[in-house]
């Protein structure tokens, strides 16, 4: 989620995000350069949402007293870390039991992926990337109140967490730090490390550390790896093979989820299928690449429902008898606020004007066309967090029954999904989803073997 | 174990979970009330009163807590269960 802006999308972050000790050490040395942190030993963090790249953050100082200092970096009014510094007595973290032999790392490292049994216990020690002459010139004034080597360690933790344990599929949670007298500091001595617990319910692992300048805690989550959707194969068992035989599936947002999950239902009933992508190019290729060697036809286009429409569909050779709109944002936001004006309009933008303007362009070339607009329950249920991507479904759905009476040559069809597994709704938290293949499946026959309007 | 003292055990880890020592339990306290209460801090906050009071919640218990009056309830009949 911090490099690869193709991968960061199927992750709970949904876009690349900052490397959250990264903004702790900001933070940091802003601080530092304005007063000195003398006395300060103890380091609380706690990463509440992740910041994206290129947001703007505001680094609040929040409390100021003799013996502590709590800062907040805040995204868009909301919180996303809190740092709080202490004067406390020196950490009472001992590491024990650390084996060495289990994983030893320096310079480049290699990203890992462990299970949850594989993290149980896990051990080992991790360089720092650099020499302390680095970290002294990237946060002059933090290094001279903790020292470089300190600074090292702590950027450190964010190599731990994300490379080593959990690795590949971990959110950085929590860290509880002491820093150690800077005297006693030894450069490139390596930070140890040992997972104490893994709680299997909730993927969460704590996982004490070590070095010649910080000890104490740090806390992450493993979490599920990107949701795979069923094979072609395995929906071929339950699609009969002529039964959407003459149909040409135009599917806008097919490269993953629902969409890649239609292509697979409409291919695997000899359909044509149409796949468009707006950055998942790689995703909508390896989609096709199942989808073509089984002798389906299955073409991949770009298209951007923020962009033009006439623009990018003109491109089209074969002409759809159905469209599938799954195009979407990020659904789950993590912002404190009921509503967002930003939040909002994005969603609008996605359900409502992007839709319009779709059905608006086959409804000029004047070919019947079935339009399938996917609600959600949310639009009835109303869950926490959700009030603008409710707003904007309710009006899609609004939208989709006016066009379906006003528009000659579309007719819409739209029903309200249930959460089912997608990258969008991954969580940490168990939450009983239905399998999303038993959902889609009854709705995509009834959608295709409705009358089609002849305008 | 009485609520009274339950309460007065889950307010230090209120506090840890959302580093604020200004949040006021009540039976009626709920996540909407709370800035920041997502499912992240509900697993903090279960896992902090687990190792408080020394057992661990079936996931049934977990899908009845719908305020802090439910934890408080919860807690009791575990605690008096353990004898």
């Amino acid at each position: 989620m911090h490099m690869d802006a193709i991968a960061a999308r199927r992750t709970q972050a949904g876009a690349q995000a900052i490397h959250g000790v990264h903004g702790v050490l900001w933070a940091l040395e802003t601080l530092s350069a304005i007063q000195p942190l003398g006395g300060f030993n103890s380091l609380t963090v706690k990463f509440e949402r992740f910041i994206g790249l290129n947001s703007p953050v505001q680094l609040r100082l929040v409390a100021s007293t003799a013996t502590s200092l709590r800062m907040e970096l805040a995204v868009d009014g909301s919180v996303a870390t809190i740092i709080l510094l202490k004067k406390a007595p020196v950490s009472q973290y001992v590491l024990l039991d650390v084996d060495n032999t289990q994983i030893v790392e320096s310079g480049d490292i290699a990203v890992r992926e462990h299970s949850l049994e594989q993290l149980i216990g896990l051990s080992g020690s991790i360089v720092e990337a650099a020499g302390p002459d680095a970290y002294e010139a990237a946060y002059p004034h933090l290094s001279g109140n903790i020292g470089a080597v300190a600074v090292g360690g702590l950027a450190t933790l964010s190599r731990l967490v994300g490379q080593v344990s959990p690795g590949l599929h971990s959110i950085f949670q929590q860290l509880t730090i002491s820093f150690k007298d800077i005297g006693a500091q030894t450069p490139q001595a390596g930070v140890r490390f040992k997972n104490t617990t893994v709680d299997e319910r909730f993927r969460l692992v704590s996982c004490t550390v070590d070095s010649s300048a910080i000890a104490g805690m740090v806390k992450s989550s493993c979490r599920h790896p990107p949701t795979v959707q069923p094979s072609l194969n395995a929906v071929a068992a339950l699609v009969r093979p002529d039964e959407f035989t003459g149909a040409v599936a135009l599917i806008i947002g097919g490269s993953r989820g629902l969409g890649e999950l239609t292509a697979k239902i409409v291919a695997a009933g000899g359909g044509k299928v149409i796949l468009t992508y707006a950055v998942g190019k790689t995703d909508a290729e390896r989609v096709q690449s199942e989808l073509v060697p089984a002798g389906a036809s299955c073409d991949v286009l770009h298209y951007d429902v923020r962009g033009d429409v006439d623009a990018q569909l003109g491109a089209l050779t074969l002409v759809p008898t159905h469209v599938y709109y799954f195009a979407t944002p990020k659904i789950f936001r993590t912002g404190s606020a009921i509503h967002s004006v930003d939040a909002h309009a994005e969603f609008f933008n996605y359900y409502v004007n992007s839709f319009y303007n779709i059905c608006d362009h086959f409804n000029k070339v004047k070919s019947p066309l079935s339009v399938f607009y996917p609600s959600s329950v949310a639009v009835a249920e109303r869950p926490a967090g959700m009030t603008d991507y409710a707003m904007a479904k309710v009006a899609g759905e609004i939208l989709a029954q006016d066009i379906d009476s006003g528009m000659p040559a579309v007719r819409t069809f739209i029903r309200r999904l249930p959460r089912l597994d997608t990258d969008q709704t991954a969580s940490l938290v168990t939450v009983q989803t239905e399998a999303a293949i038993d959902v889609l499946l009854p709705m995509i026959r009834e959608f295709h073997h409705a009358e089609v309007k002849h305008g | 174990m009485q609520d009274e003292a339950i309460y007065t055990a889950l307010a230090p880890i209120f506090e840890d979970v959302f580093m604020r020592d200004d949040i006021v339990l009540t039976p009626e306290l709920s996540a909407k009330d709370v800035a920041g209460w997502d499912s992240f801090k509900q697993i903090e906050i279960i896992i902090a009163v687990e190792s408080q009071f020394g057992f661990k919640f079936h996931t049934r218990e977990l899908d009845t807590l719908r305020n802090v009056g439910d934890l408080v309830r919860v807690v009791r009949e575990k605690n008096s269960a353990k004898g």
